[in-house]
């Protein structure tokens, strides 16, 4: 086994110490702007954001998560991260599933599916599929994340992420136009699945305040569209916007 | 004297040489983390096990036997987190790849699944396409293809029993194919790839496609696998992934 030599490593350790003292190692000042970029962090993620039941009516929580990293892949193998990973500040996701999901007249054809493909778990199988939608028109599923990150631009970068090249975004779903007051967005509405009774209808929201992005997922029966979630959204944004200048 | 002279000269070049490393390390890369040669990937609760095989101008997809997860595995609901495996086609770099396969947690089109969906994507993590409205059964043998475009056909994934279409998604020449078992999980560390603590893993068979497609098995492959899961085969064709902690 190899020898250590102790003074050369001291020599070594010496000159350590000198670099970090001249370059500032482990010396990290916090600028305003990076004091206002967590104050922003903090105040997008509180729970008071959030929809509410009072909001949405007989739904329960079933995901209620904060984020300490982006919740996306990252860069793929070999590639360096993205803007919005290394600008990542933090972010909180609520999603919320409808009682009748729960407890409601359709609960034995849900497991009665879950059975067939062998899932086994404490919430539903979703997206939900089958009686449930079909016999329900409404909201089934909303899902309301919230992420902050240090500079606009790199929210804007998250935002510009969920367009795909082919200027459709996925198989039964169409783009819709930008949502009241935000600066960039992604928005699409269709169904989740080929066109049928029984596929839930959905709409999807991503938009950029400042450097906050509000994503929001409606999901459920025939009447979900644009016009029926719009106040829902609205209510959303708003508090958002509200809280976070307070 | 001459013996004892050589050996402080030999010292003195040895500190001044890591010396100068150090300092040179500290000016160029201050702060940066330390790259790890063996791991897959360096982004925090992302790891991976993949294998890869190829390449040649005439080749135009990859193909795998492989089982879905056992009955009831899902990931804890906690909107975040994903499990998924898959298999790829790439070109050259700067390209776009081409990846199909199945997955449970997070999704883009869809919020959340706790079931086995089919999915694919462009460009490794851009553009994904989950297959909303359709599961896959757990604990079932399925067929993995996931072809670029090639002459008038477009690209074509197939995931068991579902097939999807990119559209008019070539990737370049010469094609490489992968194979992977990926999970993605921020805070618990728990989620399993591709099985549990009873049924540890999944058991690829490899095969490439030519532009008659037509499937042969792998000759070889090389792997990578990221710390706290695993990875074994015969090094040719077959390969299996395990590892995680129970959630």
């Amino acid at each position: 086994m190899r020898r250590i030599e102790p003074w050369w490593v001291y020599i070594s350790l010496s000159v350590i110490v000198a670099a970090m003292t001249i370059f500032g190692l482990g010396v990290i000042e916090q600028r305003p702007s990076a004091v206002a970029s967590q104050e922003q962090g903090s105040c997008s993620t509180a729970v008071s954001v959030f929809l509410t039941r009072r909001d949405l009516g007989a739904f329960t929580v079933m995901v209620n998560r904060t984020y300490t990293q982006p919740p996306w892949k990252g860069g793929g193998i070999g590639q360096a991260a993205p803007d919005f990973v290394t600008e990542y500040l933090q972010g909180r996701l609520m999603g919320y599933i409808a009682n009748i999901a729960l407890h409601g007249p359709d609960v034995p054809a849900e497991k009665a599916r879950e059975h067939r493909i062998g899932y086994v778990g404490k919430w539903p199988l979703v997206p939900l599929e089958g009686p449930i939608v079909r016999d329900n028109r409404g909201l089934l599923e909303v899902y309301e994340t919230v992420q902050s990150f240090k500079a606009w631009r790199a929210a804007a970068t998250w935002v510009s992420t969920y367009r795909t090249y082919s200027g459709k975004p996925y198989p039964y779903s169409h783009w819709i136009s930008a949502p009241q007051g935000a600066r960039d967005s992604v928005a699409w509405a269709g169904t989740m699945g080929p066109p049928r009774p029984g596929t839930e209808h959905d709409v999807y929201y991503n938009a950029r305040y400042g450097s906050t992005v509000l994503e929001m997922a409606f999901q459920g029966g025939a009447s979900v569209n644009v016009q029926f979630v719009k106040p829902y959204w609205l209510k959303a944004a708003h508090r958002l916007v509200s809280v976070c200048r307070s | 004297m001459e013996d004892k002279r050589r050996r402080l000269v030999g010292a003195l070049i040895r500190a001044l040489t890591i010396s100068s490393v150090v300092v040179a390390a500290v000016l160029i890369g201050l702060g940066k983390p330390i790259a790890t040669l063996a791991a897959c990937s360096s982004y925090s609760g992302h790891s991976y096990a993949y294998v890869q095989s190829g390449t040649g101008s005439n080749v135009i997809g990859t193909g795998a036997w492989t089982t879905t997860w056992p009955s009831g595995y899902s990931i804890r609901n906690n909107g975040i987190n994903f499990s998924d495996e898959a298999q790829w086609v790439d070109g050259p770099p700067g390209g776009i790849d081409l990846e199909g396969g199945f997955f449970s947690g997070a999704g883009h089109n869809v919020a959340w699944t706790d079931g086995l969906m089919p999915y694919y994507t462009l460009d490794t993590w851009q553009s994904e396409v989950d297959d909303a409205g359709n599961f896959l059964q757990y604990n079932n043998k399925i067929w993995l293809n996931t072809t670029e475009a090639y002459g008038a056909n477009g690209a074509f994934i197939q995931v068991g029993q579902y097939d999807m279409y990119p559209g008019n998604v070539s990737v370049g020449s010469p094609v490489q194919n992968y194979a992977q078992g990926e999970v993605y999980d921020t805070n618990d560390y728990h989620v399993l790839m591709g099985g549990s603590t009873t049924s540890p893993g999944e058991s690829f068979h490899e095969q490439w496609e030519d532009t008659s497609r037509n499937f042969y098995d792998w000759g070889f492959y090389g792997s990578c696998v990221d710390s706290g899961y695993g990875l074994s085969g015969n090094g040719t064709d077959t390969w299996n992934n395990w590892g995680g902690q129970n959630a």
